[in-house]
């Protein structure tokens, strides 16, 4: 059980004047159950990449393969195999538009061509998924929402039809910091509930040493590194060379270090940075005072 | 698929036809479009087909351009030939049951294919050479005269600049749109009419919700940059008709008349 790439190229605009390589060779194997972070620059190719992973787009040359199964065969098998991998893009809020927000969500059920109670069911467990009160909102429009909600029931409307994958592309972008918190923990909450396996797609690397434990960083359409999250930012040279830098943590203990302070520099969280630095500080004291 | 629609698809260069006043331009276009349906004979079409064509050389813009232009016509120009070839009375040179080819028919058709060509690579002419924002400069200009009637020839204008400012973006938001339905399982091209019709749905509703919401933020911008219509507005480029321009306009003159002589010769 795994979602792989085998060599993956993908060309836009393929023999024309404005001819873009936009993935070069690349190849990777997600863990099952992994929480994955995608992380890259602007135009290093992780939008293309998403979308070749469900099948939306189809690789020049290469293979994604899902479970098993080539996703780009042809056949009824293969489309469901597609389903296997969810995609929610950025700013998912402008997929929704039914007139209330159980029908919106029941969109991906319906389209399975599940049964209607086989639909209620569905979106009343990624309405829970996504930490939404069905009972609440069903009957409400999605176009009465704040921002945060309305990204949640999109998330919820992809995770309604029960994907073994989720890709979530910049789920935060554009949403205020109490939001972004909300929404990060849900989808970690969501990914701890399941056996789902999450790809974030993402340039925060605070974001990502958070939550995910095995990532992909992509540079101008190829793969640079792939790993377990802390053998990752172990390369901090290498990630700083490509202008992604490392969890603001890290830095901050790396500065510390390059100013002559003994500290580890491994920590990617906050409170692992907390504990380092005070470790740090009682080590100084106590060499001062022998 | 939504990438090959091209509206305002300016080609940057520095040709004669880039340097004219758009407005200069504009008649231009009318007059040999005038003149393309001026001709009756061989002679004519032959006559304007060279000088269309010098027209396109003389805007140095890559002929591949104006043959894209054409592409889209295919289908108009294959029914036009059709109809033109079965159903124009006179010799009969081939018939069965109740379908008949005739010679008046076949020299109809190429004639009007080949005004219709040459009638498209005209305009693409005007498009090609000039921005969207020199043409939308134009319109308000010859336009202006009309104000004393009641026309709102900047309102106009404004309109057209910013519908065309946000063709690219609506063709960008609407493919975005179809892939995150197309990824919760929705297919455009699966059922009869009817059922097409439905799946356009789940595209239409956030694309409009978008544009609403997007042309009420413009007006706010806007307003915040105190915009309150045409009066008074000076702007960063004058429109002036030059040396040149009025050189272009006799040749154009020269042009038409022409065209109307060749209504005598013989062939």
């Amino acid at each position: 059980m795994s979602l792989e790439l085998k060599n993956v190229y993908y060309t836009y605009n393929a023999g024309g004047p404005e001819e873009t390589h936009a993935i070069n060779d690349v190849s990777f194997t997600i863990p099952d159950h992994s929480f994955v972070g995608l992380v890259g620059h602007t135009g290093s190719g992780k939008s293309t990449l998403v979308q070749l992973m469900n099948g939306l787009l189809a690789p020049t040359r290469g293979e994604v393969v899902v479970d098993g199964v080539n996703i780009n065969d042809k056949g009824k098998e293969v489309r469901a195999q597609r389903r296997q991998v969810g995609l929610v893009f950025q700013y998912p809020e402008y997929q929704l538009f039914e007139e209330t927000i159980a029908k919106d969500v029941a969109f991906g059920p319906m389209n399975q061509g599940l049964d209607e109670a086989a639909q209620t069911e569905r979106v009343k467990e990624a309405m829970a998924l996504v930490e939404m009160d069905y009972e609440r909102f069903k009957d409400h429009s999605p176009f009465e929402l704040s921002g945060g909600q309305k990204r949640r029931v999109a998330i919820a409307g992809v995770v309604a039809m029960r994907p073994h994958y989720l890709i979530l592309d910049e789920p935060t972008a554009g949403l205020d910091p109490l939001g972004r918190d909300r929404i990060l923990e849900a989808i970690y909450r969501l990914y701890e509930n399941s056996d789902m396996s999450i790809i974030l797609v993402s340039h925060s690397m605070d974001d990502v040493a958070r939550f995910a434990n095995y990532m992909v960083v992509m540079n101008h359409g190829q793969k640079v590194i792939e790993g377990k999250t802390a053998e990752v930012f172990a390369q901090a040279e290498l990630l700083e060379r490509i202008h992604l830098g490392v969890p603001s943590v890290m830095a901050l203990l790396r500065a510390l270090k390059s100013a002559g302070m003994d500290v580890d520099t491994s920590a990617l969280t906050v409170n692992e940075g907390i504990d380092i630095i005070r470790a740090a500080l009682a080590k100084r004291k106590e060499g001062r005072e022998c | 698929m939504l990438k090959d629609i091209t509206i305002g698809q300016y080609i940057k260069g520095n040709s004669v036809l880039h340097r004219l006043d758009p407005r200069t331009k504009i008649f231009g276009m009318l007059a040999v479009m005038v003149a393309l349906f001026l001709i009756n004979k061989w002679t004519g079409l032959l006559y304007i087909g060279v000088v269309v064509f010098a027209i396109l050389f003389a805007s140095q813009v890559p002929l591949r351009f104006y043959l894209k232009g054409i592409k889209p016509l295919l289908f108009i120009l294959i029914f036009t030939a059709l109809i033109q070839i079965f159903l124009t009375p006179g010799n009969v040179l081939w018939q069965w049951k109740i379908f008949h080819i005739t010679a008046e028919g076949i020299r109809l058709a190429v004639f009007m294919c080949t005004r219709l060509i040459l009638l498209v690579m005209t305009t693409s002419v005007l498009t090609l050479t000039t921005t969207p924002i020199q043409l939308t400069d134009a319109v308000e200009a010859l336009l202006s005269p009309f104000k004393r009637i009641g026309v709102p020839a900047h309102e106009l204008a404004m309109m057209m600049t910013i519908a065309l400012r946000f063709i690219p973006t609506l063709i960008d938001e609407t493919d975005k749109i179809m892939k995150a339905q197309a990824a919760r399982g929705a297919s455009f091209d699966e059922g009869g009419l009817i059922q097409r019709a439905k799946a356009l749905l789940p595209i239409l509703v956030p694309l409009f919700l978008n544009a609403i919401k997007r042309a009420d933020e413009l007006a706010m911008a806007m307003e915040a940059r105190c915009y309150h219509g045409g009066e008074g507005r000076t702007r960063l480029n004058e429109l002036a008709y030059k040396a040149a321009d009025y050189r272009a306009l006799v040749v154009v003159a020269i042009i038409v008349v022409i065209a109307f002589a060749t209504r005598w010769v013989a062939f």
